[in-house]
């Protein structure tokens, strides 16, 4: 038995291993320093420091192999948010230094277009780091962390439950869509056709959803999960190293500081 | 020693107009295998729920009269701790994976992980019962991408792997081809020869009639008959219960029925073969 | 008329070949099964004929039009499909509202609806069961409102994909007629299934499926007697052709009757 199957049972005996030092980062740590970071980008509310901010991410993200995962959700802020809150800020913020005026009609002052790339920046800043987060961890390994720390594993199962009720709900859909194709409910085409079949496919979905809620628990009951005794894990990850705790104690410092100072300064 | 003493038991499902369990009194030994058949809502399902402490304590209800469980009333007992000593394993595979772990490997240690087991314990047990169950090829896959058939044997592994003392199987093999039955059914073969106590729900009259000890006919919450398999199944009184009897006894019966009967009814094509053989024998002397 | 398949193949997008090189052809209102392990294929193969799969080569033509040329819902008029699991179809709040959803769909009269849902309530015997929720019928049951929901449709062929998983003998009984009236009615209907006796019983024509091919196609007697392809397809023979088989008596035996003949013939000739 100890042949093929071999190194990839081989890999529970030991902890388990990462392609890149960022991704082997204790989750609780990184999640620790990119809300740091996410955070100080508001704090500042600078563009200068949001823009750099974001663009170090998004260099890190790709230094890590996540470039391409990063960038797919964080295009869809910038384009939206950050392009958004750009232009509404020059309607809502009073300005007297008019730089260029917008199609002919909105004046774009200097203090507003400031504010602007100032908020922008910020958000781009927070979601960047969020979004570098959850590219480079796995919602499985933060939850084995945090129930090191004592988190209940009723609410980690649920959280990785939920991931995956939503991967399921998309299957599902589409299995339903084909059964109701197959009954002769037209489910593509023009815009009538797609709303008629909207009931069709939500019901079967929604009940079916509902009413595997039941069985998934008594089967997770059979499973031992409700058994009041210590776990014991399958998957191991290594214990946060010192230099992670390090950076992530200095960055935490660094943070307290920043609101100090912010604070002083009002 | 009886694993599970039922007496006189009624049970209604909360908002149900019917009871699902009517009059209800048996007894279970321990390490015997048990078929339970009979049509659909005749009660099967819920005497399994029962056995297995869903009734009361997960499904609420009326229960009347009085159920032991290893020796104790079901409703003194803990219900993680019956969880613990009786495997269930039903019928939809789709809602019995977990959805939280990505390997089938993983899938199947989780009921360990969560009794405490050793890591080591936990990897040699899964492997053997991988092995066991033919399903090692899918050991790295994601239990959440796999077909019907193959969810139905996972989930059996997950269950098996526990080493409970008894288990309550509710037709699982209603996806599987002939193969797969087989190999379901041969592995509960062995589990019973270990020791267990084993209930089984099934419609395949065939493959219970080669491998239960005990028969119990169940109609409209009622246990209308009950006994040694070879004596059961090869009544015809069953038919009118809405139960089936194997092919191998229609059989026995009309050839009887033709004036050539059979030494006993065979409930099983071995059987069949066998006293037709010896039939033949005393038609040549 | 017929549903013909010419050098079918068909792969899935992520390029996993599923059925190779299928050729058949389905005759107006034949009754044929079609058997074979979990992942021969089956239930891809069936999916060709209602448009649901296209294939990735050949043709598969429904009453001489290929089915690349129409929509899966156009095609459901002609072939209609029963999942295996009636809950992936059902979600009108009562039954009779789910078997009347399709003919409504379609705009037909009034008269039309009432006697096409008729119909199909009685060929499934839900009678009993029309006013109330899916959800609150026994599943086994469930699985006949899908199948009368859809011959309320009225399709020239209908495909059931294990229908006999998870039936008792009453289900079983209820399959059976239904299959005998429709087919008396001049429905063809393809039904995949594990259950041999039952595909012993009922269709005329077996059609065995292994690893993406069908290997064999002929009546039953033909498929279960011959052990190549009983051995390839990973089926079981009947149970009562085992018999007969292990008493080595000639003929070819199926049926319960066949074989106590056989044995009074042996008995007359000692």
């Amino acid at each position: 038995m100890r042949n093929e199957g071999s190194s990839f049972i081989e890999s529970f005996r030991r902890y388990q291993q990462f392609d890149n030092w960022f991704l082997a980062f204790n989750p609780l740590s990184k999640l620790n320093i990119l809300f740091v970071l996410g955070f100080s980008s508001m704090l500042i509310n600078d563009w200068r420091y949001g823009f750099t901010l974001s663009t170090l991410l998004c260099v890190l993200a790709f230094a890590v192999n996540r470039g391409v995962k990063f960038l797919k959700p964080f295009s869809v802020i910038v384009l939206i948010f950050g392009f958004f809150t750009l232009v509404i800020r020059q309607f809502s913020v009073e300005g007297t230094t008019v730089l260029f005026t917008l199609f002919g009609i909105l004046p774009v002052t200097e203090e507003a277009l400031v504010n602007g790339l100032n908020t922008a920046s910020y958000l781009l800043g927070f979601s960047g780091a969020v979004i570098l987060f959850f590219v480079t961890t796995e919602m499985r390994d933060l939850m084995y962390v945090l129930e090191q720390k004592g988190m209940s594993h009723e609410v980690s199962y649920i959280v990785l439950a939920s991931f995956q009720t939503i991967i399921d709900l998309r299957k599902n859909a589409e299995l339903i869509m084909e059964s109701q194709k197959a009954r002769g409910i037209e489910t593509e085409g023009s815009v009538m056709n797609r709303i008629r079949a909207f009931f069709p496919i939500l019901g079967p979905l929604v009940l079916g959803a509902i009413s595997g809620t039941e069985e998934k628990s008594i089967a997770m009951d059979a499973r031992a999960f409700s058994v009041k005794c210590k776990h014991t894990f399958l998957r191991e990850l290594r214990p946060a190293l010192a230099w992670e705790k390090i950076l992530t104690a200095a960055a935490d410092i660094c943070f307290v500081l920043l609101v100090v100072y912010k604070l002083v300064l009002r | 020693m009886t694993a599970v003493e039922l007496k006189n038991v009624n049970y209604k499902y909360p908002l149900a107009d019917e009871y699902a369990l009517r009059d209800v009194s048996f007894r279970f030994e321990e390490g015997r295998f048990y078929g339970l058949i009979g049509e659909n809502g005749g009660g099967k399902t819920t005497l399994c729920n029962l056995i297995r402490g869903l009734v009361p304590h997960f499904y609420h209800g009326e229960l009347e009269g009085e159920a032991r469980v290893f020796g104790m009333n079901i409703k003194e007992h803990n219900a993680e701790e019956l969880a613990v000593r009786i495997g269930y394993v039903f019928q939809n595979p789709f809602n019995q994976m977990s959805g939280i772990k990505s390997t089938v490997f993983e899938e199947v240690a989780m009921g360990l992980e969560n009794l405490g087991v050793e890591k080591e314990e936990i990897i040699r047990k899964v492997e053997e019962v991988c092995h066991f169950l033919g399903i090692e090829e899918l050991m790295e896959k994601n239990p959440n991408e796999l077909s019907g058939g193959q969810r139905q044997r996972v989930a059996f592994a997950s269950i098996i792997v526990m080493d409970n003392e008894m288990l309550v199987i509710d037709e699982p093999t209603s996806q599987l081809d002939p193969q797969g039955t087989e190999n379901v059914f041969e592995i509960i073969r062995n589990l019973k020869e270990a020791g267990k106590t084993i209930i089984l729900v099934e419609h395949k009259i065939d493959m219970i009639a080669e491998y239960c000890d005990e028969i119990i006919v169940m109609k409209e919450g009622k246990i209308v008959c009950s006994g040694e398999t070879q004596d059961i199944l090869s009544r015809m009184e069953l038919l009118k219960y809405d139960a089936q009897i194997p092919e191998a006894a229609i059989w026995g019966h009309e050839m009887a029925a033709e004036g050539m009967p059979l030494s006993r009814i065979p409930i099983t094509t071995g059987q069949a073969v066998q006293y037709a053989v010896e039939r033949r024998q005393t038609d040549g002397n | 008329m017929a549903i013909e398949f010419k050098d079918v193949s068909f792969a899935y997008p992520n390029g996993y070949v599923a059925n190779e090189h299928l050729n058949l052809v389905i005759r107006d209102g034949e009754t044929l099964a079609i058997v074979g392990q979990n992942g021969a294929g089956k239930t891809t193969a069936v999916k060709l004929m209602n448009g649901l799969n296209k294939p990735t080569c050949g043709d598969v033509l429904v009453d001489g039009i290929n089915t690349r040329e129409r929509s899966c819902a156009q095609l459901s008029r002609t072939v209609g499909y029963v999942f295996q699991n009636p809950d992936d179809q059902i979600f009108n709040s009562t039954a009779l509202a789910e078997i009347e959803y399709m003919p409504r769909y379609l705009k037909l009269s009034e008269e039309e609806i009432t006697r096409r849902c008729g119909r199909a309530v009685e060929l499934t015997g839900i009678g009993g069961y029309l006013k109330m929720n899916p959800l609150d019928i026994p599943y086994a049951i469930r699985k006949f409102v899908a199948i009368a929901a859809i011959i309320a449709i009225e399709p020239k062929y209908l495909i059931l994909d294990e229908p006999t998983a998870g039936q008792d003998k009453r289900g079983n009984e209820t399959l059976e007629r239904m299959i005998r009236e429709l087919s008396r009615e001049g429905t063809g209907v393809i039904a995949i299934t594990h259950d041999m006796d039952f595909v012993t019983r009922n269709f005329p024509r077996v059609v065995a499926m292994a690893h993406k091919n069908i290997i064999a196609d002929g009546t039953a007697r033909e498929i279960f007697w011959d052990s190549k392809t009983v051995g390839e397809a990973r089926i079981k023979k009947p149970q009562i052709a085992q018999v007969a088989e292990g008493l080595k008596l000639p003929g070819n035996i199926l049926f319960c009757g066949e074989l106590t003949e056989a044995m009074r013939q042996e008995k007359r000739s000692i």
